[in-house]
């Protein structure tokens, strides 16, 4: 497996103008011009960042007459969805429990003074 | 008890806790291994430490279990300044210490670098975690960063917008 041949969404996020295109199409499919528009890049360079969201599996393009509709693939989306969430968890929790270890600590420490 | 996480930061990923308690007290929290083996496990896990060593270059060699399943971690500890400094290099591992590849369905750095200051806040004390991947492939780097800044710049949002649609489907 290529370095250039690797495609997944982790790939897909890691450029920022393809996060706000996902952003962009996450709650209602739009065509390519209505999409490049919205930036400042040129179209044909958006046309590739759409391109890669497809390869990588979070976009379909659907030909529509003359138009080609964007629309996001919701079901890989919430696959990095949930990926990220847990990451966040992780350490939140981590020092959740911290947090409980030194207030048990401390309580133990304040009845020991008190004696 | 306040969580904040913080953006423009060179390394992504910056946690910020305040625990009520003395500098010394969060400190010692990571500084011996019946302390750890009581906070670090994740809930409904159980946590086996197979070695600790609190100082540079020494390890805290951990497993995880939970329905018959395990996990074993390491981390590597580069810099300790009592009671306000701990660096220390975090890694997937098997038995016997050695690096693994982390069991995420990505392409996942195999080493991150974590630094944990600890600061007087008033009576409580400011625990600020920053950290980011070491001896990784660009390709290990992007993922690692395309996941920060997807926590840090508002797809957390739009994901927030994508779950409750879902829920409706």
């Amino acid at each position: 497996m290529s370095a250039e041949a690797r495609r997944d969404v982790f790939q897909a996020i890691s450029d920022p103008t393809r996060r706000q295109i996902i952003s962009l199409i996450a709650t209602q499919p739009m065509n390519l011009n209505a999409i490049a528009d919205r930036f400042d890049i040129s179209r044909p360079a958006i046309s590739n960042h759409i391109k890669i969201l497809a390869e990588c599996g979070m976009v379909n393009i659907r030909q529509q007459g003359r138009e080609r509709f964007c629309e996001a693939k919701l079901d890989t989306l919430s696959e990095v969805s949930t990926w990220v969430d847990q990451y966040r968890e992780f350490w939140t929790q981590r020092f959740d429990s911290l947090d409980r270890y030194i207030n048990k600590v401390q309580s133990k420490n304040n009845s020991n003074d008190n004696k | 008890m306040t969580t904040n996480n913080q953006t423009g930061n060179k390394e992504r990923l910056t946690i910020i806790r305040h625990f009520n308690a003395p500098k010394q007290v969060v400190f010692d929290a990571f500084a011996n291994a019946e302390a750890m083996g009581e906070w670090w496990g994740p809930a409904g896990m159980d946590l086996t430490v197979k070695a600790f060593e609190f100082k540079p270059g020494g390890k805290f060699h951990y497993k995880m279990e939970a329905n018959q399943q395990s996990m074993w971690g390491i981390f590597k500890y580069v810099t300790i300044k009592s009671p306000e400094l701990i660096e220390f290099i975090v890694s997937f591992s098997d038995e016997d210490g050695n690096i693994r590849t982390s069991p995420f369905p990505m392409d996942f750095p195999l080493e991150v670098f974590n630094r944990i200051t600890l600061a007087d806040d008033g009576n409580r004390t400011a625990l600020t975690l920053t950290g980011h991947p070491i001896n990784a492939t660009p390709e290990q780097e992007a993922t690692y960063y395309s996941i920060m800044d997807s926590m840090h710049q508002g797809f957390g949002g739009t994901f927030d917008k994508l779950d409750k649609y879902l829920e409706k489907l």
